[in-house]
């Protein structure tokens, strides 16, 4: 079965109609799951190859198509995105065309007796090593992924999101046909659809799902810090970075979420968040610094990059600003902007088609009936000492320095 | 104020040059919770030269990107801190041209469009603050310049251009950043920061006559003196065909394909859009070339066409990771000279208007959009107009430029 959600906005100039499949995400499917999103893209009965696709959006006033899989928690989720032009702008709707194609691409893709075509495996597999491999080229994402790898390497949530190039040998066009089954006969599906979309076949199209029951995405192994540990690499580059992951134990389900969501925003992301103003504006010891906090892991992790003689002097200033929220040594000013700060950011997502579209889809998941008004009470309701409570809970896990070899 | 309704988009614009020249765009955009306000000025890392009351005057390479972190910087502290008070995060860039101080906000907008015509009008940084700032821009560059990509795309610059300040990296070098000090800041900022220099966007849920008078008032409380900007901006001779690779440690390899040429446009905004829409045709994500290098295993989907096509440069990098770069800087150079059909041209315009009519979803594009076209001259709103003027022979005559040109290649072998 599938579940509508409809969202009315007018103020687009497009509409956006997203299809997700959710299932438990594992170490035996996620690679098979990256890989999925990559060939139905690369080709279906009708558009059998990316170009032929391609084209046909080009007719279709340039609507573009996503495909692509992301976690929500302990799941993973395959997403088929289609934005297209609204009809208010058009000599001739479009409506049609887009929900035939969006059924060519997801329900009838280019397969034989053996499955997908091995041509095409083949060249996706090629093609995700590619990117699997060139994400390390920036190191601000090879750090904080050797951070994940580290703290989280017995845990659901340390299995790589991009899928593992080792497993591709086992990997075949039939092996990947039986995840695609899979996927449309088991998988739990949504429709969410945003501005004027007559919904009628989307609802009949994607209903060929025997799970009536949401996969719980709430992580089941989520630990305590045992000790602290340190890891270190060393790279021939010029600046060093470091990473470090915290525990606290407060996830999204807890009284505490909010406090620990201001927290955050207190802490490092808000404009001149405490990191911000004592680490890099009156120490000079960063350009970039900022924290960030997992809901569904009870998680928060650092990030910063630094001249390696000034690791000793990072480290004591970050314990430091962690200290002065356990002892609620920050100004009122400071408390209210990093919750104006966020309410701003949120009242700011209703601008965005696809936000709007993706919050609606965590929701129900999330079963937040929570309205609007009530979330910025909730906001704003946290005070001083909810954030020292929450600031107790706290506890440095995990650090990953990657040392510039060529900053020395 | 110039009001103009375009039906194509339904969007209304209203603008105005303002008595002291700073140039005022106001989009209203009513079912919006946010308002985008954009303040930029014609002023971009390429602009270390030049006569000011015809006198000569150079600068170190970065000082544009150096006075756009200044100017946050005041005796109060960070301005940041002000915008703060309204949940708004205030924010800058600097392009080759282009200087660019931004915010949004789901309140106080004209608070905020008011901070921010003041704390770029009035420059509050102090020498000690200067001092300061250098440690952070120095951890900024090294940031860059362990990327990859960026390491490359700057490698072609300045295979492409001898003498041309585009060969320096926007944020300078630690060396060029260690010359920066608040007396030629100070005088950067007096020739480039004039009223006549400014454009200022706002784009939202707003009142276009109150945000008229907000503007007016405040720039009529401003005395600046006017000055008289000549940027110099060395000119190049021809460059030679060359084959270069970059060893980087445990880099994706990487392959970068260059061309420069003469920016003498007759019409800028024609020379512009057509090329787009020839590389478009050539090596977009639709054409023939695109599946063939993708079927060749030569490309993946990081492969992009640059066009940089401004008043004082035009230059194309084509190019992107890859298995075998050395095969696709020869593929590439080959398929730059070759011939395109008809059929390939013909939904063209339809796609054009799609993804034109998809920028005004979002007011932060439509701000970078245009301004972007308006500093180099061009009416955003007029390209969809001009796509429509162009033959297919107009576009394809583009080809011209490469047959009659060398290439430079860079590459990264990885390791």
């Amino acid at each position: 079965m599938s579940n509508i959600h409809k969202i009315e906005a007018s103020k687009f100039k497009t509409n956006t109609i997203s299809i997700r499949f959710a299932t438990k995400l594992t170490r035996e499917n996620i690679t098979s799951r990256a890989l999925l999103p990559s060939i139905l893209y690369s080709g279906c009965k009708k558009y059998p190859t990316k170009r032929l696709l391609t084209l046909e959006l080009e007719k279709l006033y340039d609507a573009s198509i996503g495909f692509s899989m992301t976690r929500l928690g302990a799941l993973s989720v395959i997403s088929i995105d289609i934005i297209y032009i609204s009809d208010r702008y058009l000599p001739k709707s479009i409506e049609d065309r887009i929900i035939d194609l969006l059924e060519d691409v997801i329900l009838n893709p280019l397969v034989d007796e053996n499955g997908f075509m091995n041509e095409r495996l083949q060249e996706e597999k090629r093609l995700l090593e590619e990117t699997i491999k060139s994400i390390d080229d920036d190191k601000t994402d090879y750090a904080l992924k050797k951070l994940k790898e580290h703290m989280y390497k017995d845990e659901n949530f340390g299995i790589l999101g991009t899928g593992y190039i080792e497993d591709f040998s086992t990997i075949t066009t039939s092996s990947l046909y039986d995840e695609y089954v899979n996927m449309i006969n088991c998988d739990f599906v949504d429709v969410i659809v945003s501005g004027d979309v007559n919904t009628n076949r989307l609802e009949r199209l994607f209903s060929n799902s025997v799970t009536t029951v949401r996969p719980n995405y709430e992580f089941q192994d989520n630990k305590d810090v045992i000790e602290y540990t340190v890891y270190n690499e060393r790279q021939n580059i010029k600046q060093s970075k470091l990473n470090i992951g915290y525990r606290c134990g407060i996830t999204q389900k807890d009284d505490e979420y909010f406090a620990m969501v201001v927290l955050n925003s207190l802490l490092g992301s808000a404009p001149n968040n405490i990191l911000f103003q004592t680490v890099r504006e009156e120490n000079s010891l960063c350009y970039y610094i900022r924290s960030s906090y997992l809901p569904f892991k009870g998680t928060i992790h650092i990030y910063l990059g630094i001249k390696n003689e000034n690791y000793k002097k990072a480290l004591e200033l970050i314990s430091a600003q962690i200290l002065r929220l356990v002892n609620g040594d920050f100004s009122e000013k400071l408390l209210i902007n990093a919750k104006k700060y966020l309410i701003n950011n949120y009242k700011e997502l209703f601008d965005r088609q696809m936000s709007i579209v993706s919050k609606a889809y965590y929701d129900v998941y999330l079963q937040r009936n929570i309205s609007f008004d009530d979330m910025i009470k909730r906001i704003q309701d946290i005070s001083r000492i909810d954030i020292m409570e929450a600031a107790k809970a706290i506890v440095a896990d995990t650090e990953f320095y990657l040392i510039g070899a060529e900053d020395e | 104020m110039n009001k103009k309704y375009y039906e194509n988009v339904d969007e209304t614009l209203y603008s105005q040059k303002l008595d002291n020249g700073l140039e005022l765009f106001i989009l209203p955009k009513k079912d919006f919770s946010k308002t985008f306000v954009s303040l930029s000025t014609r002023y971009g890392s390429i602009h270390t030269k030049m006569k000011v009351n015809n006198q000569l005057e150079e600068y170190p390479a970065g000082i544009a990107h150096f006075l756009e972190h200044m100017l946050f910087q005041s005796d109060e502290g960070d301005v940041t801190d002000k915008f703060a008070e309204f949940g708004a995060n205030p924010n800058a860039y600097t392009t080759y041209n282009i200087t660019t101080y931004l915010f949004s906000t789901t309140s106080e907008v004209k608070t905020g469009i008011e901070l921010l015509l003041d704390f770029v009008q009035v420059p509050a940084f102090s020498k000690d603050q200067v001092e300061k700032e250098k440690a952070i821009v120095v951890e900024e560059i090294k940031m860059y310049n362990d990327i990859p990509e960026v390491i490359l795309f700057n490698e072609a610059l300045r295979k492409l251009y001898r003498n041309h300040p585009i060969r320096d990296d926007i944020a300078g070098t630690i060396e060029s950043v260690n010359k920066i000090n608040i007396d030629n800041l100070m005088k950067a900022y007096k020739a480039y920061y004039n009223p006549g220099n400014l454009i200022l966007f706002v784009c939202g849920n707003i009142d276009p006559g109150e945000i008229y008078s907000l503007v007016v008032a405040n720039q009529e409380r401003k005395s600046i003196e006017s000055v008289d900007v000549v940027p110099i901006i060395t000119k190049e001779g021809s460059y030679l065909s060359e084959r270069h690779n970059i060893n980087i440690d445990n880099s994706f390899p990487k392959a970068l394909l260059g061309y420069r040429f003469d920016s003498n446009y007759t019409d800028l905004a024609r020379s512009k859009i057509s090329m787009i829409i020839y590389l478009e045709v050539l090596l977009g994500r639709s054409s023939k070339n695109y599946e063939i290098l993708l079927n060749e295993k030569l490309i993946n989907y990081s492969f992009g066409v640059i066009p940089y096509i401004d008043s004082e440069f035009f230059l194309v990098l084509i190019g992107g990771d890859s298995n075998n770069p050395n095969e696709l800087l020869n593929r590439l150079s080959d398929i730059m000279r070759s011939e395109i059909s008809l059929d390939e041209y013909k939904y063209l315009k339809q796609k054009y208007y799609g993804s034109l009519l998809q920028v005004f979803n979002s007011p932060e594009a439509i701000a970078s959009e245009f301004v972007g076209y308006h500093t180099s001259g061009i009416d955003f709103f007029e390209i969809i107009d001009i796509i429509d003027s162009l033959s297919f022979e107009e576009v394809m005559g583009n080809r011209d430029y490469f047959l009659n040109h060398e290439s430079i290649g860079i590459t990264i072998n990885g390791k």
